[in-house]
């Protein structure tokens, strides 16, 4: 099975408040990579869109970077 | 796992809810306010079990909350978060109960699990490391003629240390 980011960490709950591990995620305009460019697996990808935008809404991140 | 299952048989739900409060607060008013929406979310049945103590934060963007009939925009506020066991019939007044106040800019209530959710603090990152090991084992390939010559060095040091 292949492996991604999570899954080679066991990490099994993404957090929206852990921006260390968001950052990684959003290119340099604060947009979400896609999964192609992230390699993660379809259920971690929906994880991780999910805590960006909560991140977002909670004003952590950027819905744009300028 | 059987803390989770226990939740589910107690009918109550794990949730997080985070918010973000008005920069406006002196440092002595802000323990006060944290605490009033501790109580208030008590209020409702709930058992607090992990929490953070609001910090200022610059936010992403400009938030617009209207209080008193007149917009207010914020550049910074307050951001913590509480987590405690909720029964599920309760949050959507929670919810309403928290749009009500003032000093609540925004907030932003989920279901969660009781473990610990925050990956980052226990560090990470095997990619970078392989890299390094790869140089550590890259440099002990000395001779055996250097590695005598250390020994020897090391042990004609020893005489003179225990001569002193």
């Amino acid at each position: 099975m292949k492996q991604d980011f999570f899954s080679s960490n066991n990490i099994k709950h993404i957090d929206y408040k852990d921006l260390d591990i968001l950052k990684k995620f959003v290119g340099t305009t604060g947009k979400i990579l896609s999964a192609r460019r992230t390699g993660l697996s379809a259920g971690n990808q929906r994880k991780i869109t999910t805590a960006i935008k909560r991140a977002r809404f909670m004003g952590l991140l950027p819905y744009i970077a300028k | 796992m059987e803390e989770i299952i226990h939740e589910e048989e107690s009918g109550n739900g794990i949730y997080e809810l985070g918010f973000i409060l008005v920069p406006s607060f002196t440092e002595e008013k802000l323990p006060e306010a944290f605490n009033a929406i501790k109580e208030a979310v008590a209020g409702k049945g709930a058992v607090v079990f992990a929490e953070e103590m609001p910090k200022l934060i610059t936010l992403a963007y400009t938030m617009e909350k209207t209080i008193n009939n007149k917009i207010e925009r914020f550049r910074e506020g307050y951001f913590g978060w509480i987590k405690f066991e909720l029964a599920g019939t309760e949050t959507a007044k929670l919810e309403s109960m928290l749009r009500l106040r003032d000093d609540v800019i925004r907030h932003l209530l989920i279901s969660t699990v009781r473990e610990n959710t925050i990956a980052s603090k226990r560090g990470f990152g095997p990619r970078r490391n392989p890299k390094a090991g790869s140089k550590d084992a890259a440099s002990p390939s000395m001779s055996k003629e250097d590695i005598d010559r250390e020994i020897e060095a090391l042990v004609d040091e020893k005489p003179v240390e225990d001569a002193e």
